[in-house]
């Protein structure tokens, strides 16, 4: 949610430089309040932390004939999502990116998806 | 020389029945036993629908197996297979490290709960010392 609004907030404030018109001026006590409130509820913001969910679930081999689990790790096109999707410590998605891999040479799971 | 631990996966084309599978199999295996490796086990999948079509194939007859041989002969057990009709793909790919390493991470792990179920104990031992 805080990442959907930041573009939107920086936007605002860069076409302020470009006109610093005196009908906007208005706007500013509102963009300054909407400031604040949104460097409040920055702090209180919450989100989950995603953590790699292959250390925790204690998964010591990731197989290439595992397909459940690797079907997991690419949803609806087929593609190998990055890391920040799910959260996986890097050694993890590389154990992960060579099973995907070496799955889809043999047909297990597909390259693609129409 | 040294042994290595191989798993060969291979899918065998879809027009060949079971007993052409079985016969495929034994050429394989006669491949790494050729080169002084030993097949430790075998693991058929039987029919399976292929993720995507290979060639004309939509499905394929998947073998499993795990192989001890020496390093320098699995190159030529892949050649071999690469010449062999019936054979859509194949997989070999060495897991001795691999398995290695997985089984450090479990005893490792296995020695961290155990300490921990330990020391939880002696505390409660304390703990019941304390009480009476």
């Amino acid at each position: 949610m805080s990442d959907a609004e930041t573009p939107e907030f920086k936007g605002r404030s860069g076409g302020e430089g470009r006109s610093g018109g005196e009908g906007r001026g208005g706007e500013r006590g509102e963009r300054g309040e909407r400031g604040e409130r949104k460097g409040g509820g920055k702090g209180g913001f919450f989100r989950r932390r995603k953590t790699c969910k292959l250390c925790s679930e204690k998964v010591d081999y990731v197989d290439y004939k595992n397909t459940k689990l690797l079907l997991a790790f690419i949803p609806e096109r087929a593609k190998i999502l990055p890391r920040r999707m799910f959260g996986t410590c890097a050694p993890c998605q590389r154990k992960v990116r060579t099973a995907i891999l070496r799955a889809r040479q043999m047909a297990l799971i597909p390259y693609s998806t129409e | 020389m040294s042994q290595r631990q191989y798993e060969i996966l291979f899918i065998a084309e879809q027009t060949l029945g079971e007993a052409e599978v079985d016969t495929l199999t034994a050429t394989v295996k006669g491949f790494i036993e050729k080169e002084n490796g030993t097949v430790e086990k075998v693991e058929k999948w039987g029919k399976k629908r292929l993720a995507y079509p290979i060639g004309k194939n939509r499905e394929g007859s998947y073998v499993l197996m795990l192989a001890n041989s020496p390093g320098s002969a699995i190159s030529e057990v892949e050649r071999r297979m690469r010449v062999t009709d019936g054979i859509l793909r194949f997989l070999a790919i060495r897991i001795d490290e691999e398995m290695k390493k997985a089984d450090r991470k479990r005893t490792i792990r296995g020695k961290k709960e155990s300490t921990r179920r330990a020391s939880v104990r002696e505390k409660d031992r304390a703990f019941e010392g304390g009480a009476q």
